[in-house]
């Protein structure tokens, strides 16, 4: 496959997820009274962020195939920075997914919860991050970095290395994790659970 | 809000400060790698080398300089322990033998070879090369196989399948690409095997590495059927009759003493001499090199803590089949690589080609100079940045099923398309642990999605109980709008 063929299709995802994010992130802005004003619009950017956040998931997914496509899997894998590539394409899915999901099942009205609406927002950023980051790499895989990796090395993470934790560290975080998900269900709290179903609908 | 839902958030915060920090850590730092052998640190997988050239009717001399913390004047010896001598150093295993010389080697080439000048000394190793992987082809497999016991830097056309070193070409093709010019001469300085008595060592690379006609300079200083050595320090002319071990171990002999054995500075072995337990003896004696071997003349010093090493020799040697033959206004290709903090076999530092132009516009522009020698103070140096280069070798290279950037090698594009030192030498030091980089890699990457799920899943579940829902006129989206949208799903 013609590699252009691959970056026609990141940037189409790319701008589509742009524009989920900066929808999500609006629709969240909201809720702050100097914004007030503009909640007419929250029905129209919530639907934008769904339909460009879908858009580009699905166009996401559609890119790592034009990517190995072009790459093997094994030369894929042989690089250190496709491998971090890769990882920054799925952890993308994985979190614009979650975005899609909590959405469909919760609902318009997500965007009424507080911390829902917070969550939300984090979500998009956080799959732009892994979008930067993956195009990042695949920039500096075409000899044309953008740059965005020497921030992320900034933070501890040099892309140049293929990212990996140690064993124990992994270990460590399904351990967290399980705590988590165990504090979490085993809580009594105070809200009506049928007030907690009302938001689900 | 509530404790759990804190204890969440500060978990997922947890995790991911601890994901920074921890990056990258574990497999690669560990103290030995899959050869059993001490990897550089990462902050060690550069050097910078400065080079200079200078050119007269007759001559070329280089001049390469670089930084030495601990320089190795020292190879192989002999040790006398138990009133045996035993022989230490000189291990091409990457096992950070205190008892390795450093070098300085380059591959000239005139554009004999397609690609050298984009891929250089990279064009010169392989898989299969000795010691770049575990299973590296033992000595007695390659000479029963092609005749040879030692498989290490061979050119890609001596065989007819470059990924597989038993289809080397028969000896009469060798000697016709040999003819034809198809060869990388390969200019060796060597710390302790020759440079002191003003040598360096005068080899080319074709099926193998091979030294060019005549005599090398360091020969073995033992006599296997009395297990001694053949030479000693002459006291007279030393005042030592052995070095001291400790005093080598602790790389503590300077290029003022008495490091080496050569015709001027030694005697024939004394048996009777009452050897102590530590006296040690250089495992290599130097005589004068001769024949097309002895084409390259060396001069070298330490100073400020830098190696200076001057390499003269005549552009026309005589020996067009085993040297390139220089000319005024020619452009060639060089590629230099140093040994150093005792290392030997690939544990080294190469660089990328740079273009050499006598009397032309290059990256290395050797100046003319008149009289004995040139005015270095007036030549400005090419710093060029070598870097650790790990086990990829050419087969790896230009084989698309490996090597995603193989199709740009294979149309011989230019390296720093795609790369640059720096970042080659975090692909090489990763290209030694690769198979488990990989699977710790995959492993990192399940548990982060999971752990991604896990932190929503908890999350979710607290905030719909403990998130403030608006109501009225504090709602984000109205419950009409709400009740629309309802209606329309």
């Amino acid at each position: 496959m013609n590699p252009a063929f691959h970056s026609i299709v990141v940037h189409v995802l790319t701008g589509a997820l742009i524009f989920g994010t900066m929808a999500a992130v609006f629709m969240f802005a909201l809720r702050f009274d100097v914004l007030a004003r503009f909640r007419f619009l929250a029905p129209a950017a919530d639907i934008a962020a769904l339909a460009a956040i879908w858009l580009g998931t699905v166009v996401s997914i559609a890119g790592m195939g034009t990517g190995f496509a072009i790459h093997s899997l094994e030369s894929s894998l042989n690089s250190p920075v496709i491998r971090n590539k890769i990882s920054a394409g799925l952890l993308l899915i994985v979190t614009y997914g979650l975005y899609l999901f909590l959405r469909h099942r919760l609902g318009a009205k997500i965007w009424n919860n507080d911390l829902m609406a917070a969550f939300m927002a984090f979500l998009s950023l956080a799959g732009m991050h892994w979008n930067i980051v993956t195009n990042s790499i695949g920039g500096d895989v075409a000899g044309v970095p953008s740059g965005y990796e020497s921030i992320v090395a900034a933070s501890g993470v040099d892309t140049r290395f293929t990212y990996y934790l140690p064993t124990w560290a992994l270990l460590g975080i399904v351990v967290i994790a399980v705590a988590m998900l165990v504090l979490s269900f085993t809580d009594r709290g105070a809200k009506d659970p049928a007030e907690e179903e009302s938001l689900v609908g | 809000m509530s404790p759990r839902l804190i204890a969440v958030i500060a978990g997922a915060a947890l995790v991911t400060a601890l994901s920074l920090v921890f990056a990258s850590d574990g497999v690669r730092n560990g103290p030995t790698g899959p050869f059993g052998t001490e990897q550089p640190d990462t902050d060690e997988l550069l050097l910078d080398l400065d080079v200079q050239a200078a050119y007269d009717d007759d001559e070329i001399i280089m001049r390469f300089s670089w930084e030495t913390d601990a320089p190795s004047l020292y190879h192989d010896v002999l040790v006398y322990e138990g009133g045996e001598w035993v022989v230490y150093g000189g291990e091409a295993d990457g096992s950070m033998s205190p008892l390795n010389e450093d070098r300085l080697t380059f591959l000239l080439d005139d554009g004999s070879i397609d690609g050298f000048e984009h891929y250089g000394g990279f064009m010169t190793v392989y898989s299969f090369t000795r010691m770049m992987s575990p299973e590296d082809v033992d000595e007695a497999e390659s000479e029963a196989g092609i005749g040879q016991d030692d498989l290490r830097k061979m050119l890609p056309e001596t065989m007819e399948d470059p990924s597989d070193w038993r289809t080397l070409r028969s000896e009469d093709e060798i000697a016709d690409l040999r003819n034809a010019g198809y060869f990388l001469d390969l200019w060796h300085w060597r710390s302790h095997r020759s440079n002191p008595i003003g040598w360096s060592d005068d080899q080319f690379v074709l099926d193998r590495r091979r030294s060019d006609d005549g005599e090398g300079a360091a020969s073995t200083n033992f006599d296997g059927d009395l297990e001694q050595p053949e030479w000693m320090f002459d006291p007279d002319v030393t005042g030592q009759y052995a070095m001291s071990w400790e005093r080598m171990q602790n790389l503590d002999y300077t290029l003022d003493d008495h490091y080496y054995l050569s015709p001027d500075n030694a005697v024939p072995f004394d048996p009777d001499h009452d050897w102590q337990e530590g006296d040690a003896i250089p495992r290599r004696f130097l005589t004068e090199p001769e024949g097309s071997r002895a084409a390259i003349f060396a001069q070298a010093n330490i100073d400020n803590g830098r190696w200076t090493v001057e390499l003269r020799r005549a552009l026309d040697t005589g020996y067009p089949e085993d040297d390139k033959i220089l000319r005024e206004f020619g452009r060639y290709d060089l590629a230099p690589a140093v040994h150093a903090g005792n290392t030997a076999g690939r544990w080294h530092y190469v660089g990328m080609p740079v273009t050499l132009g006598l009397g032309r516009s290059a990256d290395i522009e050797a100046a003319r100079f008149d009289g004995d020698g040139p005015d270095w103070d007036a030549i400005e140096p090419t710093t060029m940045t070598l870097f650790y280069p790990g086990v990829i070798g050419w087969d790896y290279l230009v084989d698309e099923d490996t090597h995603s950037g193989a199709g740009a090698v294979n149309a011989n594009r230019s390296f720093y398309d795609a790369h640059d030192e720096e970042k080659m030498a975090y692909y090489a030091l990763e290209s030694e642990f690769r198979d488990d980089i990989i699977s710790q890699w995959g492993w990192t990457t399940v548990v982060w999605t999971l752990f991604i799920l896990a932190v929503t899943v908890a999350f979710v579940h607290l905030a719909l109980r403990y998130g403030r829902t608006r109501t009225g006129s504090e709602t984000v989206i109205r419950e009409d709008a709400l009740r629309a949208q309802e209606s329309d799903a």
